[in-house]
């Protein structure tokens, strides 16, 4: 519920630089999803334009083009997208990749 | 060849690949002899891309290590202590069932009609191909997800409603009138002249977001900022020839409803709009689910603010009445701690009533009131094994069926609340309803039902078995069994307070983004979500956390994510501030500084706990 919490927050830094979420240094992670109730959560962050990693694929792999819908191009219509990574070391450098590639984007 | 001889040699295969002792092509030869060419590629490919983990242990034993990792030891000794009295644990069950089921993810499974099942298959008998079967089933997850989700916020709604309609006069009141008049005002409310109305027209306001059938949700408008309102009106926004695609949902129920309708047989067959309907109900889930409840309940409950407490297993203390609280949705788990409180305060009582936290009701607790958080989901189990628990009141998600099960061994009551959430009536179950949308709840009632949760706790510390008793939790705690320091209670507002004490000329957030154009904040991560039987317990979120603030990322961290990084003190206020980058240690001395926490030998954490 109090995930909530972190849109205000980021929404308020958006504002203040008028910049959109997606362009943002930013990112989340589930490592250990198991329930339901984080699938919603994980598209309402894509949705948000945020790059989230989780720790398990969610049961699509069978779909090629689901996973790549779902890991790649959604990115282009939301902003945000999922990467599946269960190995927490690179999962960390995936995600300072993404955070580095941001404040260049944004000049800082 | 039998399945399970089947399923051993390639346990045993694997393994050997794993380890190194044989290569891609062995392997594959000796998958082809047992027909598994197909699934042995693609095994491969995802244990070489570090997509899937491969096997982790045998049954027999619970990993507690893995490389530099180790489980904390208040964890590890209880996991011990469960195998010396073959009381079976979630983990037991994962490793087994894993043996049979690793395939399982590499298959496109369909259950839904009685042409099937159809599995590992490319088209089910319908026709529809894997891409359809498995984006229809994770769309079916995402339904099922939200729902929990408008859910909550239903049960919070009614409540907030009846304390503002006046048929709810005592056991309730709006603790915080502030956040009220904000929320009144955001939801674009207008006319009330007293908090009872605001909570009134903000709780039906809630209720007519979970229905409405037409237009967006007053959450969605008061919450989400006007450019991703655009894009989401049309992800096609701005390019040439194309149909708009509007995710925008209606109501919160209807959302669900459709959802569910797109995902019966032969509706829809194209995976990507069963997945911009996830995304659709991603929406449903945040703005008429997660931001209502998470609003009301600071309303009636109070905004969280820094709060300190202690976690792990080892709260649990033999010389006291231990009451655990477990589940989701606050509303009677508030009402027992205020009971708890009174029993507490009667000088008579000399043996007193420890409450501690579960899961995201705990959170709550652990937010607001400081009660001492237990433990996460993987924990639950091993609370009843410490012998000293005299009662785990639950009341929806998370809560594992095996309590009941675990709770034979000892004299562990397991009481369930809500009418959804029942655990089969055997003896250690009872049932003490607390239904939060019944409209003949009444005060009298809300009271009577935490009352006898609490009297049920404390009548039943007589029938504890001293034999049974964990010894290591025997106070005084050897210095490794000691529970964890903690600080709380990150709301948005403590956050911005916390920022506006150091006084920037260009104010909190200005300095928020100052620090983090300068690089001392590399950047912000969000860690959230549950804990798995998947791997060695604790292992991804603490390491990922660690790995994190090192590189000088501030992380927000909520859910059973939030419990087991403070098992690993890295939630403690520490004034060292060990293993965070020295850029983002000089941001939150300097926070810490002019917040008056230095001088109390306290630091911030760099990870912030926000809650449920």
């Amino acid at each position: 519920m109090d995930n909530s919490r972190v849109e205000e927050v980021l929404n308020a830094v958006a504002g203040y630089l008028n910049v959109r979420i997606d362009q943002l240094p930013v990112a989340a992670s589930a490592p250990e999803y198991i329930a339901e109730k984080a699938v919603p959560i994980a598209f309402w962050a894509v949705d948000l334009g945020v790059f989230v990693h989780v720790g398990d694929q969610p049961n699509v792999i069978a779909g090629p083009d689901t996973t790549k819908l779902l890991t790649s191009d959604v990115e282009s219509l939301l902003g945000g997208k999922l990467y599946v990574d269960p190995n927490p070391a690179t999962a960390v450098q995936k995600m300072l990749a993404v955070i580095d590639a941001k404040r260049s984007a944004l000049g800082i | 060849m039998e399945e399970k001889d089947q399923q051993d040699l390639w346990e045993e295969l694997l393994a050997k690949f794993k380890s190194g002792k044989i290569n891609r092509r062995e392997l594959l030869r000796a998958a082809s002899a047992v027909g598994m060419t197909a699934a042995a590629l693609k095994l491969i490919s995802l244990i070489e891309t570090g997509r899937l983990s491969g096997p982790i242990a045998s049954a027999a034993s619970i990993p507690t290590k893995r490389g530099a990792y180790t489980v904390d030891p208040v964890t590890a000794a209880l996991i011990k202590q469960a195998q010396k009295l073959k009381i079976e644990l979630v983990w037991d069950r994962y490793l087994l069932k894993e043996r049979n089921s690793r395939l399982e993810p590499t298959y496109a499974t369909c259950i839904n009609c009685q042409q099937g099942p159809c599995r590992k298959v490319n088209h089910g008998t319908c026709g529809m191909d894997a891409d359809g079967i498995v984006s229809r089933n994770l769309l079916r997850e995402t339904a099922a997800g939200t729902a929990a989700h408008l859910g909550h916020a239903r049960r919070v709604a009614t409540i907030l409603k009846r304390v503002g309609d006046g048929s709810l006069t005592s056991a309730y009141s709006i603790k915080d009138e502030a956040k009220l008049n904000l929320i009144y005002d955001g939801l674009g409310l207008s006319g009330a002249t007293t908090p009872k109305q605001m909570a009134r027209e903000v709780g039906e306001a809630t209720l007519g977001d979970l229905t409405r059938l037409e237009g967006t949700p007053s959450w969605l408008t008061y919450k989400a900022n006007q450019e991703r309102q655009n894009r989401w009106a049309d992800l096609n926004q701005g390019k040439q020839n194309t149909t708009p695609i509007n995710i925008l949902p209606v109501g919160g129920a209807p959302e669900v409803q459709e959802g569910m309708h797109m995902a019966t047989m032969g509706v829809n067959g194209d995976y990507v709009n069963f997945i911009l309907r996830c995304a659709r109900l991603g929406l449903v889930d945040a703005y008429c689910g997660m931001h209502a409840a998470s609003g009301m309940q600071d309303a009636l409950f109070g905004t969280p603010s820094l709060i300190s407490a202690k976690s792990n297993l080892s709260v649990i203390d033999p010389d006291q009445i231990n009451l655990a609280i477990h589940g989701h949705v606050p509303l009677l788990a508030e009402k027992i701690v205020e009971k708890a409180n009174e029993y507490n305060d009667d000088p008579s009582h000399t043996t007193k009533i420890n409450v501690v936290g579960f899961c995201c009701t705990g959170n709550e607790l652990l937010m607001r009131h400081g009660v001492d958080i237990a433990g996460d989901y993987l924990q639950q189990e091993l609370a009843i094994v410490t012998g000293a628990l005299e009662a785990m009141v639950v009341d929806v998600q998370c809560v594992m069926p095996s309590l009941a099960d675990v709770a034979k061994s000892f004299h562990t009551k397991i009481i369930t609340t809500d009418p959804i959430g029942k655990q089969e009536a055997e003896s250690p179950v009872q049932h003490i309803e607390f239904n939060p949308l019944d409209p003949n709840l009444t005060d009298a009632g809300i009271e009577s039902v935490a009352k006898q949760i609490v009297d049920t706790a404390v009548a039943n510390r007589a029938n504890r078995d001293a034999s049974k008793v964990f010894g290591d939790l025997k106070r005084p705690l050897r210095s490794e069994m000691e529970p964890s320091d903690l600080v709380a209670g990150f709301s948005t507002e403590q956050i911005v307070g916390a920022l506006d004490a150091v006084n920037y000329s260009k104010g909190p957030i200005g300095l928020l983004v100052d620090k983090v154009k300068s690089g001392e904040i590399r950047g912000i991560a969000a860690v959230v979500g549950c804990v798995t039987p998947r791997d060695v317990y604790g292992y991804r979120t603490v390491e990922i956390v660690k790995g994190l603030i090192q590189n000088n990322v501030l992380v927000a961290i909520t859910g059973c994510t939030a419990i087991v990084a403070a098992h690993h003190g890295l939630l403690k206020p520490d004034p060292t501030y060990p293993g965070i980058g020295s850029k983002l240690k000089g941001v939150l001395k300097a926070i810490a500084d002019a917040n008056g926490l230095t001088a109390q030998n306290l630091g911030v954490p760099a990870c912030l706990h926000m809650g449920s």
